[in-house]
């Protein structure tokens, strides 16, 4: 149910970004950051398009994954004897036949950034044959990138101001939440993840950042740094030979802080 | 991080940069004014009625920690000084607060981020055991500043602790007619080695001096060299004239002629460029003429 007010303030998305791609066929990727709807979109996504479709997630098992694509597309499995086999009771391998028999199907993939290598393997056969379309995180491992080449890349940025409101309005709403509206959606910063977490009083603020939300200014201290480098040669410049030494000193304390202000950055 | 932090760091800057108590207690308030956004921090409770609509309407460490409004308030320092400094204090106050495990949305009204220093295992909760570790580091540090900054800054520090006589003389060009004295050592050309403390008259050559040695005129290079030595001014200045003829001074006095700086006993004759604590000349006439 939250996946669908999770849509709210998704309009122009949904009706100029995919819409039109789900029509075409079209393989594309929903990009950003944990929390920001993205599964919620995929979900849209997959119930507006038309047959054949399969919803997975790399987050299952290679197993779980091909087992859930036979049922959707109501595979026959048939052993080398010509026996039909059950889909729970069949090997990876006999799955595996089967999936690759069939084509142009649109395959939806959710936590696209989990894949573990023998699911990879799978993905790049599935790319060659049907439409993947993906939900994933902004950074990916390298094994999956040829994968994303071609998809266009659409990313998901947090709601806009305008819409926050609402959208915690219909979560408050929904679960019956006694958290203030206007607190939710102030603090959840246009994630909608975070407002529901919020509203059912799992999550405070502070456990709550996500990754590429923060931004290090710490580089500026590397600059001040250079800067204190440069002084030695400005002192050249003025013959100021104070300055010089004032230079030379600062230089010499900076390159040896830079290790400690790596360490902090990583 | 608390006010006494933030207070801390700022005086630190303003003392590193050799700023004078008055001006330094500007950059202080300054250190203290963002975090009126915050009901329950020092100003805050202070100018509550300021504060609680500021918490409601903007938040803390989000709209009224932000570079935006700090930078166009210190832009405004253009017309008055002391402006500037509140307003840098300010910016000091956001840049420590980025330390903050919570870290600042100090771009916003224009975006969300949120600015932070290093990561997040590497930065500091606001009234920790740490915090209070970093607080007396920088009041130490301060305490340090404030004695360097007595004998002039850290470019002042470097010439105290080098004594060298290349620094003391660079130094010296850029004081003007201030009348200044040198203290050091002194290698007479016999290979003699002299501790002297003396005034110094000017410079002659071109990177020589004169001084004042007792009742005589000593040349720095032409008669001695100097090993070591330290500037001390005194903050008066000396009288100058220029003088095209000739003219009897009823002072002591120091005059250029040419090559080298000369010193003239009360009675004696002054051309060219003089100098003097108390100038009073007497003119002359040869043969009815005036040579003053």
């Amino acid at each position: 149910m939250w996946r669908q007010i999770g849509l709210i303030g998704r309009d122009k998305l949904l009706k100029q970004e995919l819409y039109w791609r789900l029509k075409k066929r079209v393989s594309f990727a929903l990009i950003g950051p944990a929390g920001v709807g993205k599964t919620a979109l995929l979900e849209w996504c997959f119930d507006h398009a038309k047959e054949p479709k399969v919803f997975l997630s790399s987050s299952h098992t290679v197993r779980e994954n091909l087992q859930a694509f036979c049922k959707a597309l109501d595979l026959q499995l048939i052993d080398n004897k010509g026996k039909k086999i059950a889909i729970s009771r069949a090997t990876v391998n006999q799955l595996e036949q089967a999936c690759l028999k069939v084509s142009d199907v649109l395959i939806f993939i959710d936590d696209f950034e989990r894949s573990t290598p023998s699911w990879i393997r799978r993905l790049k056969l599935f790319a060659e044959r049907h439409v993947l379309i993906v939900a994933t995180r902004p950074k990916i491992k390298e094994d999956l990138k040829p994968l994303m080449w071609g998809m266009s890349e659409i990313n998901i940025m947090p709601l806009e101001k305008k819409y926050r409101q609402k959208l915690a309005f219909a979560f408050c709403n929904h679960l019956g939440s006694a958290t203030s509206i206007k607190e939710i959606a102030t603090k959840s910063r246009g994630y909608p993840a975070r407002m529901l977490a919020q509203a059912k009083g799992e999550a405070s603020l502070n456990s709550m950042k996500v990754e590429g939300e923060e931004l290090d200014i710490s580089p500026l201290l590397l600059l001040a740094i250079a800067c204190l480098v440069a002084v030695r040669y400005v002192a050249i410049g003025l013959n100021e030979t104070d300055l010089y030494v004032l230079g030379g000193i600062g230089a010499a304390i900076g390159l040896f802080a830079r290790f400690m202000l790596y360490r902090g950055m990583k | 991080m608390i006010a006494v932090t933030h207070v801390t760091f700022a005086g630190f800057l303003g003392f590193l940069a050799g700023l004078t108590p008055q001006k330094a207690a500007l950059l202080g308030l300054g250190a203290l004014l963002p975090d009126l956004d915050h009901p329950r921090s020092f100003l805050g409770r202070a100018f509550f009625y300021v504060s609680i609509p500021l918490h409601h309407f903007l938040g803390h460490r989000k709209a009224f920690h932000g570079f935006p409004l700090w930078i166009a308030f210190t832009a405004l320092g253009y017309f008055k000084p002391e402006i500037y400094l509140v307003g840098l204090g300010a910016i000091s106050h956001i840049l420590l607060d980025c330390w903050n495990i919570s870290g600042v949305q100090a771009l916003e009204p224009f975006s969300e981020r949120v600015l932070v220093l290093f990561s997040r295992k590497y930065r500091i909760a606001t009234g920790s055991s740490t915090e209070y570790i970093l607080l007396i580091c920088l009041l130490f540090l301060t305490a340090g500043t404030t004695k360097v900054n007595a004998i002039g800054g850290f470019r002042g520090l470097v010439a105290y602790i080098t004594a060298s006589p290349k620094i003391a003389l660079q130094q010296y060009k850029s004081k003007g007619p201030e009348i200044c004295y040198l203290s050091g050592k002194l290698r007479w050309k016999n290979g003699e080695i002299e501790q002297i403390s003396a005034q110094i008259v000017g410079l002659e050559g071109f990177n020589g001096v004169a001084l004042r040695l007792d009742d005589r005129l000593v040349h720095v290079p032409a008669q001695a060299n100097l090993l070591k030595a330290r500037l001390k001014c005194s903050g008066q200045k000396y009288e100058t004239l220029r003088l095209t003829g000739f003219a009897k001074t009823l002072t002591e006095a120091y005059f250029f002629d040419g090559k080298a700086w000369r010193f003239a006993k009360p009675e004696n004759y002054v051309f060219g460029q003089i100098l003097g604590s108390k100038l009073s000349l007497e003119m002359i006439e040869i043969d009815g003429e005036s040579h003053l």
